[in-house]
């Protein structure tokens, strides 16, 4: 650990060094260096998670730093990350004595963006807002500004735009879009903070690779121009999804089979899982171009002035848009809209923040239904450790259909040993199948059926090989109360209402 | 090296050595060298690196040398060497089960045979009954270690799944360079050591029972097996749950759980029964029988200590009724098995076409992915291999997979394809690796077209297949492009 830290520091030296003596002209800017850096606060977030495992409480409360920079309006953007599952948010300025409390007006955490706002407008008083300016080109020289590792100052750090790539999002752990790679030094406390050029922002700090040395990330300007366009309505929609799964046209033989001419280019459809896109494409499709884009063989379009995915040109659009797709199918050449939609699985595939897991306890079963955060709880490793039953219908939920037959499914999680449950020992991480014969899939179904039941028993089949739970049904009815204050649990259960 | 370990050999001889010399007798234990070199999983063309393994074996009846299996799996070349000099001879291997851990070796050469007389195999062991265990020394001294049975249950084999009778033993044994010493009773085989536990002194054994039923397995010519019981269970220790499945109060049993196809319990039990009475002996709520010899032992053991043809009655609970049905007793073999648990001693099947290499999934495959493999291998192969090792979940015989892809021109834009499952190909359900081999050689289209799970798929064209075969094999140095 101490060499690996050392040498770090070394090669960090070494880099400063030749940036102190190649360093040019100083940056441009349209207001003195000063108020500039007004602008750019830092962020103190206290926040409280859930216990997925325990879902009834709450774990530890613990604070962390970020850095936020003013943009018109007075408002303060930021990283989604920097203050999920936020209780309590201030926010102070370079050079002001003061403490300013925070609240969270719009969080997209599908693009780990965030805009706070501030009651106190006196807090504005002498700050400029910040102004975006496009995607920078490659070798172009920006700086960092934050509060990284926890200073009080404003610290600013210089490097250059390494590449233009199109990443995983860490934040939810299943979004990819645009982001930018510079080799600025950036360190915990910076995410959130405006990476600038020209006196102009052009990204916002927010993750790093771990195993790469200056090699941080920024979201560019496309995908910080989109969150402020989808929050103009006041509510924040989120990305939508095309709906579809395409596979390129790289290999000569694969283009003759589906007889692609010379003079096209494009990808094969091969699943559509979304109504908005089952409306328009088929299985087989060859998709030509989109929104106007052409599609070349390996799935990738020219824009931004840049060859990226071609998902990048549904990326800006907004919910309830419509893209036009060019499609061929059969030898003929069709050209359609295609209605975006979000998308909205019935379990959890992302990371969830600020929200309350749902759970339901019957006869001191734990109940819960299978998601990302529930897997989470078997620590850092989740996706290798994890129950693999369970594993597999999350990771395959999609492409192996599985959400066709069972939208959602309910996990036995565990037993708060009690007498009404003492022979029901080694249930757990099990996937529910049935209740006195009826499938059930969510808590709701589950709750009402053990509510109207007029069995001697409760009988629950699992998915696996198992015996099947049974309980005496009137032994359930005395048993909440006892169980609550044996395991000092305030309500034996919390069920969402469903959206809209 | 070599003198300090011979040294420190010696020191705890004369601390710990609580045996006697043998004099009298002919020999009948030998030393064994097995040079092994099984297949690589990941590169199924290949070898690995070969390497030597040492155990004891023990003349029986016939000529037959008694070894564990694990000593002559993929074995490349045996030789056996007796007490009295250092001649070597070479064996082979006359039977194997590597389920039942148990080989039996033979020599060509009847001058092997001189000075060794067979042992014959003793009663079966009981609890806290005194034995010795056999080791050769180095300067082929021969001698006999004091030890206790500790322990007669029914343990899960070392490959998994098959449970077998096993002897734990409380015996210091030191040194232990060769594998597979005997352990006798009064001057007769009572079984064969196999793992030892240095920290607590503990010995597994094969027990006589299991050598005795493969001797007379084999008396025949021919090896049968053990048989296998065919269905998962589970105990029954809920009584709300004997309750709700009509169970009378005196009644006991297991519920089962699943059913393998095909197997000695197909199309007798269902998920559900309660297995009340297994060739007539009662089984209690947690699967247990009382042994007249070695007390309670697990229920496997009823179905396993007979032989595959066996007719065994079976007694169970079926919707409130009893009812008493006959079985006839199965052996599951490795081949068997939708995944396979080990594929020893032979090259697993795998076809190269087009730089795809296509293979069966077995348990060698899934350990390429590394120590971890369990955690860390192809999740969906995982769960396969968690819930389906026995039982296909649909049709098919094996999974078959894209294992990856060697770069050639004719495979551009599938390069990046990694453990992907052949779902089927141009239409046909792909259920094993003769299925993909079928496709190939006797399809008339120009495109073969292949489906993998999820959503891929990969176009090959028949008229450039067989000079891109040619030019990987070439290339690649791969002298065999497939073996079924």
């Amino acid at each position: 650990m101490v060499m690996r830290r050392l040498l770090f520091i070394k090669e960090f030296l070494f880099i400063a060094v030749i940036i102190l003596f190649s360093a040019g002209s100083p940056p441009a800017m349209s207001q003195d260096n000063a108020s500039f850096e007004n602008s750019v606060v830092k962020i103190i977030s206290t926040s409280q998670i859930p216990d997925f495992y325990s879902p009834w409480r709450m774990k530890k409360i613990t604070t962390q730093n970020g850095t936020g920079f003013i943009i018109e309006g007075n408002r303060i953007m930021t990283n989604a990350h920097v203050v999920a599952d936020a209780k309590y948010i201030v926010v102070r300025k370079n050079n002001d004595p003061n403490t300013y409390t925070a609240e969270i007006e719009h969080i997209g955490h599908d693009c780990d963006l965030a805009i706070l706002k501030v009651n106190e407008d006196n807090f504005f008083a002498g700050t400029a807002s910040l102004e975006f300016s496009e995607l920078p080109r490659i070798n172009d020289t920006v700086y960092a500004y934050g509060y990284p590792i926890g200073g009080e100052k404003v610290s600013v750090t210089k490097g250059i735009v390494s590449r233009i790539d199109y990443i995983r999002y860490t934040h939810s752990g299943i979004d990819y879009h645009l982001a930018i790679q510079i080799d600025a030094a950036i360190n915990p406390g910076n995410s959130g903070g405006p990476i600038v050029k020209d006196g102009k922002v052009v990204g916002v700090a927010f993750q790093s690779l771990m195993w790469a040395e200056n090699s941080s990330y920024m979201i560019p300007y496309p995908v910080i121009e989109r969150f402020l366009r989808d929050t103009v309505d006041g509510r924040y929609d989120g990305y939508i999804e095309l709906g579809f799964y395409y596979q390129e046209l790289e290999n000569t033989s694969m283009r003759e089979f589906y007889q692609l001419s010379e003079n096209l280019s494009g990808v094969l459809i091969t699943d559509v899982f979304m109504k908005s896109a089952d409306n328009v494409l088929q299985k087989g499709d060859i998709l030509l171009s989109i929104d106007g884009y052409s599609i070349a063989n390996d799935g990738t379009i020219v824009i931004w002035n840049e060859r990226l995915p071609l998902t990048e040109a549904a990326e800006i659009k907004l919910e309830g848009q419509s893209i036009a797709v060019k499609f061929l199918r059969g030898g003929e050449i069709f050209e359609k809209d295609l209605v975006l939609e979000k998308f909205t699985p019935a379990i959890e595939l992302a990371n969830s923040y600020n929200s309350q897991p749902e759970y339901l306890i019957i006869g001191g079963l734990v109940f819960v239904p299978l998601s990302r955060e529930f897997l989470k709880t078997w620590g850092d490793k989740w996706y290798n450790t994890a129950n693999k039953k369970l594993l597999y219908n999350f990771f395959y939920y999609i492409t192996d259909g599985i959400y066709k037959n069972r939208p959602s499914m309910i996990v036995l999680s565990r037993r708060m040993p009690d007498p009404v449950n003492t022979y029901c020992e080694n249930y757990e991480d099990l996937l529910v199948d049935t209740i006195n014969g009826s499938q059930v899939s969510t808590l709701k179904d589950m709750k009402e059926l053990v509510q109207n039941l007029d069995e001697e028993f409760l009988v629950i089949e699992f998915q696996n090989d198992v015996t099947p739970v049974v309980l005496k049904t009137e032994t359930l009815k005395n048993v909440d109360k006892r169980i609550m204050e044996r395991y000092n649990i305030s309500s034996l259960e919390y069920l969402k209402e469903p959206d809209k | 090296m070599k003198k300090s370990l011979f040294l420190s050999a010696l020191v705890m001889t004369m601390l710990f050595e609580t045996g006697r010399f043998a004099c009298s007798d002919d020999d009948f234990v030998v030393k064994i060298f097995s040079t092994y070199q099984g297949y690589n999983a990941y590169y199924p063309w290949e070898k690995n690196k070969f390497s030597e393994r040492t155990a004891f074996g023990t003349l029986l009846e016939g000529g037959y040398i008694l070894t564990t299996a694990d000593t002559v799996s993929d074995f490349a070349c045996i030789e056996m060497k007796k007490p009295a000099n250092e001649k070597k001879y070479p064996a082979s291997v006359a039977y194997v089960d590597y389920g039942c851990n148990i080989a039996l070796l033979k020599s060509e050469e009847s001058e092997f045979y001189e000075g060794l007389s067979p042992v014959l195999l003793s009663e079966s062991l009981l609890k806290d009954e005194e034995i010795q265990v056999v080791q050769i020394k180095s300067n082929n001294d021969i001698h006999y270690i004091a030890g206790t049975v500790e322990k007669v249950s029914i343990e899960e084999s070392y490959l998994g799944w098959d449970e077998y009778l096993s002897y734990l033993l409380s015996v210091k044994l030191e040194n232990r360079s060769h594998w597979a010493e005997p352990v006798m009773k009064e001057n007769r085989l009572a079984g064969i050591v196999t793992t030892y536990d240095s920290n607590r002194f503990l010995a597994t054994v094969i027990p006589v029972e299991r050598i005795r039923h493969f001797m007379s397995d084999i008396s025949d010519g021919s090896y049968d097996g053990f048989p296998d019981p065919g269905f998962y269970w589970e105990p029954l220790t809920n009584p709300f749950l004997k309750k709700y499945l009509d169970m009378a109060d005196d009644l006991t049993g297991v519920f089962v759980t699943r059913v393998v196809p095909e197997s000695s319990a197909d199309k007798i039990l269902q998920r559900g029964d309660v297995l009340l009475k297994a060739g007539g002996v009662v089984i209690d709520d947690k699967g247990y029988f009382a042994d007249k010899a070695h007390g309670k032992l697990s229920l496997t053991y009823l179905f396993t200590s007979r032989s595959p043809g066996e007719k065994i009655e079976i007694e169970i609970l079926r919707d409130g009724k009893r009812i008493v049905q006959e079985a006839v007793l199965k052996r599951f073999t490795p081949k068997d098995y939708f995944i396979p648990l080990y594929s020893y001693d032979e090259q697993s099947n795998y076809i190269i076409e087009g730089g795809f290499v296509i293979q069966e999934v077995t348990t060698e495959y899934l350990k390429t992915w590394g120590q971890d493999w369990q955690d860390e291998a192809n999740k969906k192969l995982l769960y396969y291999y968690n819930y389906f090792s026995r039982t296909s979940p649909d049709d098919r015989e094996n999974l078959i997979v894209l294992s990856f892809v060697i770069p050639d021109d004719i495979n551009i834009g599938y390069q990046n394809f990694r453990t992907m499952i052949v779902e089927n190909i141009n239409g046909r359900k792909v259920r094993s690796i003769a299925d993909v081999a079928r496709a190939f050689d006797e399809g008339e289209s120009r495109f073969i077209q292949i489906f993998f799970d999820g959503t891929k798929q990969a176009i090959l064209d028949r008229n450039q297949l067989k000079s891109a075969n040619e030019r990987i094999a070439r290339r690649y140095k791969i002298h065999k492009m497939r073996n079924l």
